[in-house]
């Protein structure tokens, strides 16, 4: 499975955001700008307090088959446990106030990405060593 | 802002209201399909409840359904429009006086009208009133070379007619496609609509769609029958049964008076020809096995 690299994390919301659909992509996932709107759209009208709507959410939205439907499932289970395990304290949402709604919804976004580069780290420590001849 | 009461779980509820029960997934998915008018393309093995939901939709919604049932072969002038050629030989005699007077585009543009139009069920669902629900069921049996048909409709909302020109939705329907996987689909296809793979329910969500379809079914005995087909479904059939055959199955044990499944061996194994569709699953279902099967899930 390919993997995105990121030099370094993305600091603006839609920076983020593109990077994160630009990684799907680079694994298959045949999502693009109108996706990306569609995630924001929604992210903005759903509770954030837990990752279950969320994931809900992306899973309609950027999964087109039911193999990515699935990987994408237990991809965004095991960032929901990351989020849990790591002690991630959301915000309490009010109406009033979109951008911290839209700050939470890519933080988790940003876990997904520091999640990947550490497999990505861990795969690449686990491939033996090649010589130059 | 989240709306609760317009949210996902309201569609769920109201779901469950008219006897789904959809899981969080689904009841997303629909909600978001609402949400962002975009079709809804539901891929799952036969009998899982896809076609079902589209009813449920117009139910609550209100509105028309109207169902395009895709076969091998299907085309355009049986899917989205046709002309009507006799009506339009038959005004073309009869007016041929008048017509002699008229020049060939006056006659051609009257010949090519809506009147002449015949409309079918994709050209129906973008000029009604009222949005209505419109179930392209089992578009995997349609040719791939159709899937090109349903491009315009499933981004636009929109359908082309050379002779008249675009025909753009009065009201934007809400679409449904479903798909049993027997063949893929292509990426243009799937990238216009929102996805949801439909599973098979688990045990508690099938006993409830059991107990929701049929409340008068003995709470021990709707357990024993979701645990034994649930079971059936681990086996190597050639056709793993639906929801539909456990609620026909469930139906039949009702009808033969059965209140256990260890009650009566031959008219369980009688009864198997509700869950069991092919002659090879039937010789694969012995006595014996029926009775293991049925000996884990009543204990």
């Amino acid at each position: 499975m390919r993997a995105t690299r990121f030099v370094q994390p993305a600091s603006g919301v839609s920076e983020r955001m593109s990077g994160f659909i630009a990684h799907l992509r680079a694994n298959g996932y045949n999502v693009g700008v109108r996706e990306t709107q569609s995630v924001l759209t929604v992210l903005n009208k759903l509770a954030l307090e837990n990752s279950h709507e969320p994931r809900l959410a992306c899973q309609a939205i950027l999964a087109k088959r039911s193999d990515q439907y699935l990987s994408l499932t237990s991809c965004l289970m095991r960032i929901g446990s990351i989020a849990v395990a790591r002690k991630v304290q959301l915000p309490k949402l009010t109406a009033s106030t979109p951008e911290k709604i839209r700050a939470v919804s890519f933080g988790l976004v940003s876990i997904t990405l520091r999640w990947t580069q550490a497999r990505v780290g861990q795969i690449n420590r686990m491939r033996p060593t090649r010589t130059m001849k | 802002m989240h709306n609760a009461e317009h949210g996902w779980q309201h569609w769920q509820s109201q779901l469950a209201a008219r006897g789904y029960i959809a899981s969080d997934s689904l009841a997303m998915s629909v909600y978001l399909a609402q949400l962002l008018e975009r079709p809804l393309l539901l891929e799952g093995a036969a009998g899982v409840g896809k076609t079902e939901i589209a009813k449920r939709l117009a139910d609550i919604q209100q509105c028309q359904l109207i169902r395009l049932q895709c076969y091998q072969g299907l085309d355009a002038s049986a899917a989205i429009y046709e002309w009507n050629y006799q009506r339009q030989l038959l005004s073309l005699r009869a007016s041929s006086a008048e017509d002699e007077q008229r020049t060939s585009q006056e006659i051609e543009a009257r010949l090519f009208s809506e009147e002449y139009l015949l409309q079918r069920p994709l050209l129906q669902s973008i000029t009604q009133n009222q949005s209505p629900v419109l179930l392209i069921d089992e578009v995997d049996r349609a040719d791939e070379e159709f899937e090109a048909y349903l491009l315009e409709l499933l981004s636009d909302f929109q359908v082309t007619i050379p002779e008249l020109g675009t025909i753009h939705a009065t009201s934007k329907p809400h679409v449904i496609l479903t798909s049993n996987g027997s063949r893929d689909l292509s990426d243009a296809l799937r990238r216009r609509c929102l996805y949801n793979f439909v599973e098979y329910p688990d045990l508690a969500t099938e006993v409830a769609i059991l107990k929701a379809k049929m409340p008068d079914v003995d709470a021990a005995l709707a357990r024993q029958i979701v645990g034994f087909v649930q079971a059936l479904r681990k086996e190597d059939l050639e056709k793993n049964p639906g929801v539909a055959e456990m609620l026909d199955w469930a139906a039949a044990l009702g009808g033969l008076g059965i209140s256990s499944l260890s009650d009566d061996p031959l008219a369980l194994q009688a009864s198997l020809v509700c869950l069991l569709k092919t002659e090879s699953d039937i010789a694969q279902m012995p006595v014996e096995v029926a009775q293991r099967i049925a000996g884990k899930v009543v204990t």
